[in-house]
């Protein structure tokens, strides 16, 4: 078969780089590009599908939307920053990733992270496994209980919910109450150690946000101002954001 | 002469600097060449000889020969581990040099005291005989808090009498018809990469500590075992063009070096592979196309920057990068990593700025005066700039920037007079 | 404007003529002369052109940024009563010696004959399009920089009608800085004056120059687009303009159909350089530029004393940096012209006049034009740079270098080869500016040398007479070693050549008399490689020891 030859037209007149520059501090320097490459060759999703950071960019660039906005590779694309880390002329390409997202018709994102964020939007707790405020306070006082009775340098230690005026509020993955319950105990301890007064925060108290990843704007600030109100409500001075 | 019967002070022994002075003393001048550290020579006289059959045209044996040329000169009066304090006048100038200590020594008790404690690095030497002393106690260890007293102190329990203090730091006045301000650059600090595990990894190395080794050794050698490599790389634009750093600029000066060091060690190794991990190279003269053609030939050419670098087994360096046919990550292990750094401004710049009322440009280098087409005169009547302080330039670049500044303060001298 | 002499005993004083004639119309020559009035010298500007200056202004330059300055300085050399410009000129004839050049210029129909003491050449770039590297022919949708420079100055309507736009740079020649800053300077004046879409094709983007990193930046963030190819595009004409390519970046087969192609020009050594070189007897460097490229010739040097090259004359130099050669060379001018008078040592390099049979050998051999004749070789003391390639190449053996002559020579050899000492005897000759520094390098660094090492100092290893070598080992030597610069790095531009020439020939007739050839080495070390240095000798050592033991 012969090779698809990519024909450079008269570009549109509002391209999704532009739009999408638009919205970025100094427009997320999409122009910048001297395709040096350290984007891609630090890349842990770099050559999946035929695609890398750079080309994504440089397609941008093209105006070559329609291809960009089928293109699978943004959801392989682990949003972990590096490429802006490491980019000389600090680029966002982790923004160009986010927006190509939001514009995949909601229902057909992947099913793991559509399904975590709505079941996250279901709960006040924001978990996206469901975990509801009385099964995260159970877990926390049934572990705390064990702590306190096996290991005697920790038998004063706290894990309070929901008190008032602490200075932080600490959040938690849904995985470790769910999942891993001991994994919780070894932040409690730094906590208790250093004297901190701390608190969880029954309502928004899941740390993680599948709908950041889900690129769903709207859910993932609800998600955001659940657990910010929850940390004003309890009157804290700062919010510990283990994710 | 042009320049009979006036002064001008020269801030700054680098090649700039000793050029400049070279062409005013032969124009009759009197020069005062300040120095910061404690020989003459700057950079470029740390560089090693890159030929191979033919000369690769880097200049840094001119740097050698100009040194000579300037050790030779009596109208050249050098100050040594001095720096400028402030400056006053208006025209003609007075300026307030700060000397650190000077140390009495005999360059002979020295040179046997260098024998017998060599490892200490009490005492070092210049890099070339033309540097007068040749011999000095470790101007490092001196500036350290509390330094100067403990290490005259060993350098006199191992060495009785080789060295003593003279005096006190003090302030000269110098009088100045004119200054040029040749402060030189400093070398990108290849910590500021950490992906590159520079510091960390003993065989990743920047380019500067090649060049080094190339003058020392004459070959280029792997740090962890000394022996020459079989398998090297260079990765371009180590700390230039990166806005993220604040250094938008290209130095101008790596691509050149990187290729005459990798040819250099390919003529006494046939054998050796290189791989140059780049994103432009760039031209420099009149004879670069026809050696790059040869390198293109030589060398492999990887048109990428990998930005991560593990060590491995047997001390060799792993590299990863996007493979440009498939985009997938690929790695590689080389027995030397070299990062090709740039040049950044010196970190003096701002205090001289402010003590000469000249302003830096928007990098941080000094800035030439008002007209587009100024290279060499500052807004201030009487201060000019020479080489590096400028911005990133070769050796014969800042050779020819030096005698222009040079050319335009003996017009000065004589229209002042 | 000569004026007169005095004489003392080691030095004489001569007379020199303080006018200077600057060849080229453009800025750099505009400048010099202004540099040279300055310093009190009388300039004659002579140019081809029909007025100074031609219009399309300096190399790639923004001209509109430094118009003023450059009209300003226009004014001032047309008014200057120092400076006589010659329009329609022409260098025809040169001779003489520097101080006393008698040059002769066309001018329309006439003769114009000067004397000069020094010259400057100082001519712009030619620019040339290179769409025939392309297999393009020139049309309405395919134009050079030139043309399109043209274009845009007279905001052609034409351009109005072109809504994409591709250059191609970078494949029929290796880019420079000053090729980058072109393009990038048209690309910006296209994105300025309407929507136009802009493609670059090219091969690096050189940016290596004062200010480039940000003029390529601001044309990125306008919008144009920019392909690094290895490879030139594939670039049909018929039937529709359009340009192939494979981009590295998106791994895939581009093609594009621009409705105007630019071609990339060439900034060509000035064509004036080819017969300038030759009436003034200048060694030409690469490309057809009017100084070797050797790192010694800093910054307008050429091979000639009293001749100076600034700007495009010598090399891919911008127009700041052709303002900077300006005022070197004004200030090298004074150096050797300085008031009208200069003092020589009375000896350089000597022609025995009885033994002078004018083959001219030593003419042809000078690298620095120095020898003149009447019914004798003469050399002038001003140009001569006391090199010796002269007295070593001269069949008569009428020329003695002062210092180095023949019997200071045969003296100094026979002095070191004959030293009794237990180690082999290397009689090494060493170049002053490249082997001797560095043995001294050697010894100040404590690097192992032979015990039986003897250094003779020779003013270039071109010097280095076959009679040296021989006479060498007559004395006694166990081995011989002439040490020179490498290839492209001899201040006196081949002297090294000549050394490693002889060196040969003597190993010839080493062979033929019997006598062992690797006796005697080559060498080529750098002043700052006294670790080089070190181990050529040491090898020489051990080879000559193994030699001794079998």
């Amino acid at each position: 078969m012969a090779e698809e030859v990519i024909k450079l037209g008269k570009k549109k007149q509002s391209t999704l780089k532009d739009e999408i520059a638009k919205l970025l501090p100094d427009g997320g320097n999409l122009d910048l590009c001297l395709t040096c490459g350290a984007c891609s060759s630090g890349c842990p999703a770099t050559g999946i599908r035929d695609m890398d950071p750079r080309k994504l960019l440089r397609m941008a660039s093209l105006g070559m939307d329609e291809e960009l906005e089928r293109n699978p590779w943004v959801w392989m694309c682990s949003m972990c920053q590096r490429c802006i880390y490491v980019c000389p002329m600090k680029i966002d390409i982790p923004q160009l990733v986010y927006n190509l997202r939001s514009r995949w018709p909601r229902e057909e994102r992947p099913k793991g992270i559509l399904g975590s964020c709505d079941m996250a939007l279901r709960h006040d707790t924001c978990s996206a496994m469901g975990a509801s405020e009385e099964d995260f306070q159970f877990v926390v006082e049934d572990v705390l209980a064990e702590v306190r009775d096996t290991q005697p340098p920790f038998k004063d230690m706290e894990a309070p919910i929901d008190k008032m005026d602490a200075d932080y509020v600490l959040n938690q993955n849904s995985r470790e109450p769910v999942t891993e319950p001991d994994e919780m105990v070894p932040l409690w301890k730094i906590l208790h150690i250093v004297g901190a007064n701390w608190t969880y925060a029954s309502k928004g108290w899941a740390a993680e946000n599948y709908c950041m990843f889900l690129a769903d704007t709207d859910a993932w600030k609800h998600i955001v101002e659940v657990k910010a109100k929850a940390v004003d409500d309890l009157n804290a001075k700062y919010w510990l954001n283990t994710e | 002469m042009s320049g009979h019967g006036k002064r001008v002070l020269v801030l700054g022994g680098g090649i700039a600097g000793l050029y400049a002075a070279k062409v005013l003393a032969g124009h009759g001048t009197a020069v005062d060449l300040v120095e910061k550290s404690g020989f003459l020579g700057g950079h470029g006289l740390q560089y090693g000889c890159k030929a191979g059959a033919a000369c690769e045209k880097c200049g840094a044996c001119t740097v050698e020969q100009i040194l000579a040329d300037v050790a030779a000169e009596p109208r050249i009066t050098v100050h040594l581990r001095a720096e400028l304090a402030g400056v006053e006048g208006n025209g003609r100038f007075s300026a307030t040099i700060r000397q650190r200590p000077r140390l009495l020594h005999d360059d002979a008790d020295l040179a046997a005291c260098y024998k017998k404690t060599g490892g200490q690095r009490l005492v070092v030497r210049g890099w070339s005989p033309n540097n007068r002393p040749f011999y000095a106690v470790n101007p490092g260890k001196l500036s350290e808090e509390g330094g100067a007293e403990k290490v005259l102190g060993l350098v006199e329990q191992a060495c009785p009498g080789a060295a003593a203090v003279d005096g006190e730091e003090a302030e000269k006045t110098l009088p100045a018809d004119a200054i040029i301000v040749a402060t030189g650059f400093a070398p990108f600090d290849a910590c500021k990469k950490p992906t590159y595990g520079y510091g960390k990894i003993p065989n990743v190395v920047t380019g500067l500590e090649v060049e080094r080794g190339l003058r020392a050794e004459g070959r280029v050698l792997r740090p962890s075992d000394g022996e020459p490599p079989k398998k090297a790389a260079f990765i371009q634009c180590v700390g230039s063009r990166d806005i993220a750093l604040g250094n938008p600029w290209c130095s101008r000066v790596c691509c050149a070096y990187a290729l005459r060091i990798a040819q250099a060690a390919r003529y006494k190794d046939p054998e050796l592979s290189v791989t140059v991990f780049y994103m432009d190279i760039q031209s420099t003269g009149k004879s670069f196309p026809a050696f790059y053609e040869q390198c293109k030939k030589d060398l492999r050419f990887v048109r990428n920057i990998p930005v991560d670098a593990f060590p491995e087994q047997g001390g060799r360096v792993r590299v990863a990068w996007s493979h440009p046919k498939t985009g997938a990550r690929v790695e590689e292990a080389f027995d030397l990593l070299v990062l090709s750094i740039g040049i950044t401004p010196n970190p003096d710049n701002a205090g001289l700025s402010r003590a000469l009322f000249i302003p830096l440009d928007a990098d941080g280098f000094f800035a030439a005066g008002d007209g587009e087409l100024e290279r060499a005169a500052t807004i201030r009547p009487g201060v000019f700039v020479a080489g590096t302080a400028a911005g990133p330039k070769s050796i014969p670049a800042s050779m020819a920037h030096a005698a222009a500044a040079a050319a335009e303060a003996l017009e000065y001298l004589k229209e002042a007079s | 404007m000569t004026r007169e002499t005095v004489g003392t005993a080691s030095t004489k004083t001569i007379s020199l003529s303080t006018d200077v004639l600057v060849l080229g119309g453009g800025y750099t020559a505009i400048k010099c002369a202004a540099a040279l009035s300055k310093r009190g010298f009388g300039v004659f500007l002579a140019h081809p052109g029909e007025d100074l200056v031609h219009p399309a202004g300096p190399a790639g330059a923004p001209a509109g940024d430094w118009e003023p300055e450059l009209a300003e300085l226009v004014d001032h050399v047309r008014q200057d009563k120092n400076i006589i410009v010659f329009d329609r000129a022409r260098l025809k004839k040169a001779a003489g010696m520097p101080g006393d050049f008698s040059v002769t210029l066309r001018k329309g129909d006439a003769d114009v004959v000067r004397t000069v003491g020094a010259v400057v050449v100082a001519p712009e770039f030619d620019k040339k399009s290179l769409h025939e590297k392309y297999g393009l022919s020139l049309s309405d949708n395919v134009v050079t920089q030139s043309t399109l420079d043209a274009m845009l100055e007279a905001d052609d309507p034409v351009l109005s009608g072109k809504g994409s736009v591709a250059f191609v740079a970078g494949f029929a020649q290796e880019g420079t800085t000053l090729l980058v800053e072109r393009v990038l300077t048209q690309v910006r004046r296209l994105k300025k004056r309407r929507s136009v879409d802009v493609y670059v094709i090219i091969g690096n983007i050189n940016l290596a120059a004062e200010g480039l990193d940000r003029l390529y930046a601001m044309a990125r963030e306008e919008g144009a687009l920019y392909f690094k190819l290895n490879e030139p595009p594939e670039i049909s004409q018929d039937p529709v303009l359009s340009l192939v390519f494979r981009d590295p970046v998106l791994r895939r087969k581009m093609l594009l159909e621009p409705d105007l192609l630019v071609v990339e020009e060439q900034f060509a050594a000035p064509e004036q350089n080819r017969s300038v070189a030759r009436l003034l007897l200048l060694k030409a460097g690469p490309s057809g530029f009017l100084q070797p490229d050797n790192v010694h010739f800093s910054s307008v040097r050429t091979t000639r004393e009293g001749i100076f090259a600034a700007g495009p004359a010598r090399g891919y130099l911008d127009l700041p940096q052709g303002f900077m050669d300006a005022e070197n060379a004004a200030m090298a001018v004074e150096d050797i012209l300085d008031e009208g008078k200069a003092e020589v040592p009375a000896q350089t390099a000597e022609v025995d006049r009885d033994k002078c049979a004018i083959c001219l050998t030593c003419f042809r051999v000078c690298p620095h034009g120095a020898v003149s004749w009447d019914d004798k070789a003469k050399i002038s003391p001003l140009a001569c740079q006391a090199c010796g390639l002269c007295a070593s190449e001269c069949p008569q053996e009428a020329i003695q270098v002062h210092g180095f002559s023949d019997r200071e020579l045969e003296g100094r050899i026979a002095g070191a080869a004959k030293d009794g000492a237990e180690a082999p005897t290397i009689v090494a000759f060493l170049c002053k500016n490249s082997a001797w520094p560095a043995w001294e390098a050697a010894r100040a660094m404590d690097h192992p040398l032979p015990g039986g090492f003897k250094p003779i100092l020779v003013p270039c290893a071109g010097e280095v007479d076959v009679d040296y070598i021989l006479d060498a080992f007559v004395q006694g030597a166990d081995g011989v070693l002439a040490a020179a610069c490498h290839a492209g790095n001899c201040r006196f531009h081949q002297g090294n050549r000549y050394a490693a020439r002889r060196v040969d020939n003597a190993k010839r007739l080493l062979s033929e008399a019997g006598i062992d050839p690797q006796r005697l080495a080559f060498a080529r070390v750098a002043a700052n490689m006294g670790v080089e240095f070190s181990r050529i000798a040491m090898q020489m050592h051990e080879r000559l020891e193994k030699r001794k033991k079998t």
